[in-house]
């Protein structure tokens, strides 16, 4: 028996493409984010009562695969189902599947937590909501889920001080704030605009790397994601003001993987961090391309 | 009204608090951006999938849309749109969608379209395919949603581009910009929500005149849209200028009925109209109310000329 259930439908807007020809990745989670909201109601957490009872569960970790560009026009759909469950944590899948090629354009491992919105705290799921779990518990082959390796020094990668990233090397990528209507309706910066944030800095990363934009409107290449490994740490709040600091920890023949630390600019906490694998895009053949040798020699001088 | 059996499912999501305008609901340009989405999955059933729309050039283009509204939307709420073909003729096709609150069925908005199989190229409606044809008639469903206003506008909609007769009529400039490259479809076409979020701004607008402004709706007062019968002329690009004319056609008890005539301002030329009923609403019950007396008579004194 198969708990999969359908949690977000739609069409790929135009205007969710970017300068790629794609979209972008911050939409890939705005589905997934909306897959979050069914799946709340399926685990009996829907609008009317989340209200009332204050229970309803938020992000820690996604650690999604990108596998198939979506163009604009894209007819996509998510279904949702749970992997294994804890007494405060889950761990659910979305898969985003193009329906018009019934390819899976985008996989998502996560880590859910059990919350008590009105003391803002974590809490073990209710009965009833284990129960409803147990039904939509579903099992992917180990194969297709998404598979993430930390990198070997994570822990210090994962130390909150900018002034040492600084010091290190680090290149500011993103500085911004929070806007207020970016925010859901749990009153969470919701998830989609963590990703937005990343993706801006994408592209100035690249730019650090040897590939500005000019370069890349002339040459018609680019980057696209493979894979994101993202933690929640601490929720901005909308008002607050962030700096988000990246650098190469990999570097391929056509793939870069750096991490990114996104700060609250105000108090120096981490708020979140990504880990990331791009590939280079032939965006005329849309295929995966070889990085300029000069932007790998750029990138492995970063390493260290 | 129930949700109607045999519907298929053609999009699902949420509504989120950046798509809720001053009034605390969902505003208007997000149905129709919702809708739209719905109506490519649709294509997709009938067999016009992106890939294929795009190599033969065709595309299912709305002509008309009647939005009845039934229930508030508010943000954080779970929807979901079902939708059928009505009817099919030689290059035209029906359809109705339901768009529901996926926590208890209830319908929050329906609408019906009248679509043409619009070749992109030659700009004008084209033949449906023998195979496409009958792939619609499988997802032909009987309907029992409203499929335009109850009472039609007296005198019609005056679908002449004519923005010095529409101004001796009495309606004035509510609107005036550029359509933005963002705003369009992939196949550079303003997207049918771009087309609704003026029709809103014009109701802004056009409120001030009569005492429905920002003072109104600061003062704590709410007002909801009953349903917008639009009809599209033409398909704007990004860069195109745009102005927008509105007057009030009917004023009743709690409503308020606009007419909406938008223009591309560089050539005059009609881009879509629209007839629509906004009606004043108790902020806490979200019932209808009579508009205060001086509302009542401003309104009077700003009624459009009827046509004869």
């Amino acid at each position: 028996m198969s708990g999969w259930i359908p949690t977000a439908r739609g069409a790929v807007n135009a205007w969710e493409c970017d300068h790629m020809g794609h979209m972008n990745v911050q939409f890939y989670v705005g589905r997934i984010a909306d897959g979050a909201s069914h799946l709340r109601a399926a685990l009996g957490m829907p609008p009317s009562v989340v209200g009332d009872t204050g229970r309803a569960f938020v992000v820690l970790e996604h650690c999604i695969e990108y596998r198939r560009e979506l163009r604009a026009g894209a007819v996509v759909w998510v279904e949702s189902g749970v992997l294994e469950l804890a007494e405060k944590t889950a761990t659910v899948c979305y898969r985003l599947w193009n329906a018009e090629t019934a390819e899976l354009a985008a996989i998502s491992r996560s880590v859910i937590v059990s919350v008590d919105l009105k003391a803002r705290r974590s809490a073990p799921w209710t009965e009833a909501t284990r129960t409803r779990a147990e039904a939509l518990r579903v099992t992917v082959d180990a194969a297709e889920l998404p598979r993430y390796t930390p990198p070997e020094d994570v822990e210090r990668l994962d130390r909150a001080d900018m002034a040492r990233d600084l010091a290190e090397g680090w290149l500011e990528t993103h500085r911004g704030a929070a806007n207020a209507w970016e925010c859901d309706h749990l009153g969470h910066w919701n998830a989609r605009f963590y990703v937005d944030r990343f993706a801006q800095g994408a592209f100035h990363l690249h730019s650090a790397l040897g590939m500005p934009p000019d370069w890349m409107r002339r040459s018609r290449r680019g980057t696209a994601a493979l894979m994101q490994h993202i933690r929640y740490r601490r929720e901005l709040m909308a008002g607050d003001t962030m700096v988000l600091l990246s650098k190469p920890i990999a570097v391929t023949e056509k793939t870069v993987r750096y991490y990114n630390k996104l700060y609250n600019a105000a108090t120096g906490a981490l708020s979140a961090t990504m880990d990331v694998l791009d590939v280079g895009l032939d965006r005329t053949a849309r295929r995966s391309a070889a990085l300029p040798p000069e932007v790998r020699a750029k990138a492995e001088a970063m390493l260290a | 009204m129930v949700a109607s059996a045999g519907f298929e499912e053609l999009w699902r999501g949420v509504a989120y608090p950046w798509e809720c305008d001053h009034m605390g609901h969902m505003n208007v340009q997000h149905y129709a951006s919702k809708g739209a989405e719905a109506a490519q999955w649709l294509m997709h059933r009938i067999g016009l999938p992106p890939a294929r729309a795009a190599e033969v050039r065709r595309v299912m283009a709305p002509v008309a849309d009647y939005f009845r509204f039934r229930r508030e939307v508010r943000g954080g709420d779970i929807l979901a749109i079902r939708g059928a073909v009505l009817e099919i003729g030689e290059d035209r096709l029906a359809y109705a969608l339901e768009m529901v609150d996926a926590e208890n069925d209830e319908i929050c908005a329906t609408s019906c379209v009248s679509a043409i199989h619009l070749d992109l190229d030659a700009g004008r409606a084209s033949p449906w395919p023998a195979a496409l044809r009958q792939s619609a008639s499988r997802l032909q469903r009987p309907w029992e949603g409203e499929r335009g206003p109850r009472q039609a506008l007296a005198g019609g909609v005056d679908a002449r581009s004519d923005m010095a007769a529409d101004a001796r009529d009495g309606c004035v400039p509510s609107y005036r910009g550029t359509v933005q490259a963002w705003e369009c479809d992939r196949f550079g076409r303003m997207a049918p929500s771009a087309v609704m979020a003026r029709f809103s701004h014009g109701v802004w607008q056009f409120g001030q005149a009569i005492g429905v402004g920002p003072a109104f709706y600061r003062a704590g007062n709410v007002t909801a849209g009953l349903f917008y019968d639009l009809r599209y002329h033409a398909w704007p690009v990004a860069g195109d200028v745009l102005v927008l004319l509105s007057g009030l056609s009917e004023h009743g008890r709690s409503s308020h009925r606009y007419l909406h005539k938008l223009y591309d301002a560089a050539t005059g030329r009609l881009v879509a109209t629209a007839d629509s009923i906004g009606i004043n609403i108790d902020a806490a019950t979200r019932r209808p109310i009579a508009w205060p007396a001086e509302v009542a008579a401003q309104s009077a004194a700003r009624l459009l000329k009827v046509p004869a």
